[in-house]
């Protein structure tokens, strides 16, 4: 069967057809890969024929090593929501944390029920919350003095303990009520800015509802009940956020949104959910 | 882009060697079937001798080429790919592919060759055509699920895989599925020993015959250009040093891009005081 010679030789007419298909093949696909096709840049003009050659080579102006050193990997926290991290929490033991919060009432106050505006009523706080803020001041990503040096001297046993207790005491912190949250009203007719923030958010800055996931209409782990809590100590957290003095919130959900509320928005709504002095005095 | 689009490019032409793979297949088993008696548009399927192995196998096969080739083009295409690029959907792609339409060939081609080397009769064609279907279940089973996985965006290599976490937690059902599909191929496997095995030492004996198939309308010349290896051989080794000479050659040049080591066990494990 193998009657004609010299199958690479290109005389012959089948080998040459072969090759001359092969070439245009590969000259077609040469020129829409680095003369068309990679012009078009996402986000900048379309290059020229030369810059476009270049750029499919791999040959680009910033070819050489970046002259400053990339800035530290810098993680908001040390926590991520695991089961394995969700475990530890649950198996908080609030008896033993009872005897562990004995050190925070100095504080904090007795039961968790802080005296001082700028400090934060732990009572019926969400263990998740507790425990995260201890591990963020141990490591450093929540920088304060004082909580920095206390949380270290605690373990992460002792940290799930007295995050156990808190949660468990009575009368504390819990999700703001709502009248119509749970029968599904429209509520677009909330005149009351904070109101509005707290359960609309703005979508025109992209702000989400504080109730989305503060509560009562979402949950979302991490997140601390807000109503009950120091209106002072809100709005210092707000202002922190949006100062970027505090940055261990984990997808920078808190520093997105605080950066975009005024200041008149951080009082109203530090005013809407914290409790007036009497009713906490009342309270206790 | 640039050469990224040739080898795209390029590998879209396997297509073709494909479907001529499948037309001609196609053909001699219709070619048979009419031979054997079968009319009509679809007659001839009916009259192909089903209770053969290979006659089984070359539509089983096909089938799984076809869900696999089809996959495929999706793998080749620039922009396609960007969907399932790194995704479980890769391995099951070439799953379906190489494990069922190539490998149950294998098996075929072991009942068919095993009796004509060893002189001993297939005990059960039966239980050998079980053997496949079982074959061709599994393969659907594992790969059906692992597809939408990758679709679901699992990613094809995994140290660790936390089903408690909300973003995977969907698409545990689905592997758990794919799972049961990798123990039915498991029993396959071992049905295809068992059956070799127990043919082996049978009773069954008989000599038969090495034959070729023949062309029913057999060429009068074939030009040696296409009835050898030859040209394509250097044509391919010349479209390789094109489509990766360079892009492999740049990893010379460029200075190495370092790339964090993300430690993903350390915190989750910070009880490890405990």
């Amino acid at each position: 069967m193998a009657r004609d010679k010299g199958v690479l030789r290109l005389t012959n007419p089948w080998p040459r057809f072969a090759w001359l298909a092969g070439a245009a093949i590969v000259g077609i696909s040469l020129a829409l890969g680095f003369l068309v096709l990679d012009r078009y840049q996402q986000n900048d003009p379309p290059l020229g024929l030369w810059g476009a050659i270049c750029w499919g080579l791999g040959i680009t102006a910033d070819l050489g090593p970046a002259r400053e050193a990339a800035p530290t990997l810098r993680t908001p926290s040390r926590i991520a929501w695991t089961s394995s991290t969700l475990g530890q929490i649950r198996a908080g033991d609030a008896q033993h944390g009872s005897f562990i919060a004995l050190n925070c009432t100095a504080c904090h106050g007795e039961g968790g029920m802080s005296q001082s505006t700028f400090i934060p009523t732990l009572t019926g706080m969400d263990p998740a919350v507790i425990f995260k803020q201890l591990d963020d001041y141990r490591s450093g990503k929540r920088p304060w003095g004082v909580m920095g040096a206390i949380a270290k001297a605690l373990s992460i046993r002792d940290s799930a303990d007295v995050a156990a207790y808190y949660a468990a005491r009575p009368n504390g912190l819990a999700a703001i009520a709502h009248e119509g949250s749970l029968r599904g009203e429209s509520r677009s007719k909330e005149s009351d800015s904070a109101r509005h923030l707290a359960f609309m958010g703005d979508e025109q800055r992209g702000i989400p509802p504080c109730t989305a996931c503060h509560g009562p209409h979402g949950y979302k782990i991490g997140a601390p009940p807000l109503a009950g809590q120091h209106a002072a100590y809100i709005e210092r957290q707000l202002a922190a956020f949006a100062q970027r003095l505090r940055q261990n919130d984990i997808n920078e959900q808190m520093r997105t949104i605080a950066m975009q509320l005024t200041p008149s928005e951080m009082h109203a709504l530090a005013a809407f959910y914290g409790a007036p002095e009497s009713s906490r005095v009342a309270n206790k | 882009m640039g050469f990224k689009f040739l080898q795209s490019f390029l590998t879209f032409f396997v297509v073709l060697p494909t479907l001529l793979t499948v037309y001609s297949i196609c053909a001699s088993l219709e070619i048979a079937g009419r031979h054997r008696g079968g009319r009509g548009l679809l007659g001839w399927i009916g009259a192909l001798p089903w209770d053969e192995p290979m006659v089984l196998v070359a539509a089983l096969s096909l089938v799984m080429l076809g869900g696999g080739g089809f996959g495929g083009i999706i793998n080749m295409s620039y922009a396609m790919n960007s969907m399932i690029h790194n995704t479980s959907w890769v391995p099951a792609h070439f799953h379906l592919i190489f494990g069922g339409a190539v490998v149950i060939m294998y098996f075929a081609i072991a009942y068919e060759m095993w009796p004509q080397i060893t002189g001993k009769l297939l005990r059960s064609k039966k239980l050998a055509r079980r053997q496949l279907w079982l074959w061709f279940w599994g393969i659907m089973i594992v790969t059906i699920p692992w597809h939408i996985t990758g679709l679901m965006g699992q990613p094809r290599r995994v140290a660790v895989f936390d089903y408690d976490d909300p973003l995977v937690a969907r698409t545990g059902p689905l592997v758990i599925i794919s799972v049961i599909g990798g123990m039915i191929l498991l029993l396959s496997a071992i049905l295809l020993i068992f059956i070799l095995v127990r043919s082996h030492f049978g009773e069954r004996t008989g000599e038969i015959p090495l034959r070729y198939a023949l062309a029913v309308n057999p060429p009068a010349h074939v030009p040696s250009s296409l009835n050898g290896f030859a040209l394509w051989n250097t044509i391919l080794l010349v479209l390789m040093l094109v489509a990766y000479g360079y892009p492999i050659g740049q990893f010379a040049l460029l200075k190495p891009h370092s790339v964090p080591a993300y430690d993903v066990t350390s915190h989750s494990d910070g009880g490890g005081a405990r």
